[in-house]
């Protein structure tokens, strides 16, 4: 933590020349971006243009080819990484909830404390309940996730992913699979999160939402960070041709 | 193929009818031409009676001797020139040269027998006789002796008919040593019908008149005594074309008469009720009064399969996710243990029970490598546990394998290692899905206990088996069919019951 710190040059969250490839398709290409603690980055693009990919290789659930990803510090592209423990500090939400559906949801958002983090039951539970106070799914605890609407699993998938206590949140696309009228509960969940100080890197097609929360916008487009900054300047005047032609097909859609 | 077949007949036809022409010119193929020698043995009250002198008789009468009389007449062949052969009953039945043409000592007629010696056609049916106490009412069918109390003395064909044909309600009396004790309960009522051989039972009634209810049928056997003569002797088809004569004139029946006082036609035939052929498949297959005696020897046998059954499958059910455990590690170190897995599937999925259970057996009864379960039972449990522990790895692992890819991801992503997620996560929705099919293979497991047998357990196969030899009845296979039917049926109702409501909740997802 200490002998490496420097590499990420004061950001919570450092990527340098992050390449990964899947066999001959290389999904991304060299790519920099820097997170502040506290900081909420959005990352907006095509579908296929690295997205998911990028949140993984941070997670480790992608081993990236070449670069370096510094985290809270550590470089975690290293050999000896133990990849549990890095996890249980990073929470990922999927855009597909996985929540796991033998498991009531109080179960579900207990699962991973109590086994991974060694909690005992009781602390478990009543953090888990005070999670789904903060959702507002408490009266929810003993439902299996089949019971429940989408809007509703994911805001559970957040209260799971939050239950590990991380210091960094990376959400995947997390309304994509949502009805509009349920995008809503999910993204106010979100924008708590922000208020709260949490430092988060968000794969969003809710360019408004993005617009409103982040501190900071990446495009991403094809594997390359073609152009990062303020919200208001790349929604309002992006200096890139490819940014613009995509946030008009974005605007043509109604998305924002 | 045919044309062979036909010139065959054909030949066959010509050699009897040169057989039959030359019986009525050319003197019979006697040892000596013109002679007879028949061969007796002693003592045979009645049916031989003198006194023996060295190999041969004096003053023989009895009625095989008056009947070889009569063959000897019918072959034309002089009462002067026949002689008599003291050859031991004991030597009769063996194979080989005999000395005699012909011997007439008692000798009931068997296929088993028939192998060794020649026979001719009987002379004298060994049927069983009825003797009935007084009062005893008088059967006129089979069934009407099932009633009665019936008797017999010890190892006779009287006794084995009784047990194994008749199967009475109760229990008969046995009478060891002599016929007598029989007869003393017959008198004094004790035994309502009493089975034996019929001259017997007809000299003792003369013996005491009014003593008895009387000797009122005679069961066909269905055996009787023929002329013993050596394998493939010549003279066999004159022999019988004789006593075929003699008993068409009647001249046999006079003959009876004559040494055991009554004519064999007199006394009626007990017959069993007809059965048209469904009768006696339904006969064979589901008497009750078979099904009912059958159920204690097979239950006896069934409680192995029970006990087989269920070590095996708490062994498979441990052992068989194991197994698909090893075939999933990931990573290369693991290489060696999924290359065991997978080669012991392929293996054992392929091999047939039959010879597991023989190399399994071969395995312990040879020692090797001082390894020895010490009991067919063992064995068999372990055969089946290899065998089965095969087919239930897969389904696990296509269980294992139809968890969504994702699932595993979100443990992970949660910091929960490789083995937490696949104990916590991925093999519980695993295990609830395959628990359909692995039901199905524990059907099959369950019925596979009766291979077993093969080996030896006398598991209720076997027992069922045994039963059906010992008492001419195949319900004991019936009685095992039902114990094996009725311990699936519940397993195969859970399992579609399963499957039912495994349906009603994913289209309760989809709404």
């Amino acid at each position: 933590m200490n002998t490496v710190s420097a590499e990420a040059n004061g950001h919570f969250v450092s990527l340098q020349s992050v390449t990964k490839r899947f066999d001959d398709l290389e999904v991304l290409h060299g790519i920099d971006l820097d997170v502040d603690l506290h900081q909420v980055v959005c990352i907006i693009g095509a579908s296929g243009s690295g997205k998911s990919t990028l949140l993984r290789c941070v997670n480790l659930l992608e081993r990236v080819d070449a670069g370096t990803i510094v985290v809270d510090g550590q470089k975690i592209t290293g050999t000896k990484v133990d990849v549990n423990t890095l996890r249980q500090k990073i929470g990922i939400v999927f855009q597909s909830y996985n929540l796991f559906p033998h498991m009531t949801v109080l179960q579900n958002v207990t699962l991973a404390p109590i086994r991974a983090r060694k909690l005992s039951k009781t602390e478990a539970r009543a953090r888990a309940r005070e999670l789904l106070v903060l959702i507002g799914l408490e009266e929810k605890a003993d439902e299996y996730p089949d019971r429940l609407s989408g809007g509703q699993q994911q805001r559970v998938a957040i209260a799971r992913a939050l239950a590990m206590n991380p210091t960094l949140m990376l959400l995947d696309e997390i309304t994509s699979a949502l009805d509009p009228q349920l995008i809503g509960e999910v993204l106010d969940l979100v924008r708590s999160l922000a208020d709260e100080g949490m430092t988060m890197i968000v794969a969003t097609h809710e360019m408004g939402f993005a617009r409103e929360v982040a501190d900071k916008v990446c495009f991403l487009d094809a594997g390359v960070i073609r152009e990062e900054g303020p919200p208001a300047q790349i929604f309002s005047s992006p200096r890139e041709e490819r940014t613009r032609q995509f946030l008009e097909r974005v605007l043509e859609a109604g998305r924002m | 193929m045919r044309r062979i077949a036909l010139a065959a007949a054909a030949l066959a036809v010509c050699a009897t009818t040169a057989v039959a022409a030359s019986a009525q010119t050319a003197a019979p193929p006697t040892k000596q031409a013109g002679k007879l020698v028949v061969g007796f043995d002693l003592p045979a009250p009645a049916f031989w009676n003198g006194r023996a002198s060295g190999n041969t008789i004096k003053h023989p009468t009895g009625f095989e001797h008056s009947l070889s009389l009569d063959i000897a007449k019918q072959l034309g062949i002089s009462a002067a020139n026949v002689q008599f052969l003291r050859a031991p009953f004991s030597t009769i039945l063996l194979g080989g040269k005999k000395p005699y043409d012909f011997a007439l000592e008692e000798t009931t007629i068997t296929p088993a027998r028939a192998r060794v010696i020649s026979f001719s056609s009987s002379y004298f049916s060994a049927n069983q006789g009825v003797l009935i106490a007084k009062g005893t009412p008088k059967p006129t069918k089979i069934s009407d002796l099932k009633s009665l109390q019936t008797c017999a003395q010890a190892s006779t064909t009287g006794l084995d008919w009784i047990q194994h044909k008749l199967r009475p309600a109760k229990k008969p009396h046995v009478y060891s040593a002599s016929s007598t004790a029989a007869f003393d309960a017959v008198q004094a009522g004790t035994c309502q019908a009493l089975i034996l051989d019929v001259p017997i039972i007809v000299s003792q009634a003369k013996k005491k008149p009014g003593a008895y209810g009387g000797v009122v049928a005679q069961i066909n056997t269905h055996e009787g005594y023929g002329a013993v003569m050596a394998k493939n002797s010549p003279l066999k088809p004159y022999v019988s074309k004789a006593i075929n004569a003699l008993s068409k004139n009647a001249t046999i029946g006079k003959l009876i008469f004559r040494w055991f006082g009554y004519y064999p036609y007199k006394i009626p035939v007990l017959k069993s009720r007809r059965r048209s052929g469904v009768g006696q498949l339904l006969h064979t297959f589901f008497s009750p009064l078979d099904f009912l005696r059958a159920v204690p020897q097979v239950w006896s046998g069934f409680q192995f399969n029970i006990k087989m059954m269920v070590v095996a499958e708490a062994l498979v059910l441990v052992l068989a996710l194991l197994v698909a455990i090893v075939r999933g590690l990931p990573g290369r170190a693991a290489l060696p243990f999924r290359a065991i897995a997978i080669v012991y599937t392929d293996v054992f999925r392929g091999t047939p029970l039959v010879l597991v259970l023989f190399m399994v057996l071969s395995f312990s009864t040879l020692n090797i490598l001082g390894l020895s379960s010490g009991s067919l039972f063992t064995d068999g449990v372990i055969a089946l546990t290899i065998v089965y522990t095969a087919y239930v790895t897969e389904v696990y692992r296509a269980g294992i394998e139809s968890v969504h890819p994702s699932q595993r991801m979100a443990a992970r992503s949660l910091g929960l290692n490789y083995a937490q997620a696949l104990r916590f996560v991925v093999l519980p929705q695993a295990i609830r899905r395959v628990v359909p099919p692995l039901l199905n293979d524990f059907i099959g497991l369950q019925k596979d206990t009766a291979l077993v047998t093969i080996i030896g357990v006398t598991e209720a196969v076997a027992q069922a088996n045994f039963y059906s030899t010992d008492y001419f009845n195949a319900s004991g296979l019936t009685v095992a069919a039902v114990f094996f039917i009725i311990l699936t049926i519940p397993l195969a109702r859970f399992t579609d019951h399963l499957i039912k409501e495994r349906e009603k909740r994913e289209r309760a997802q989809l709404v």
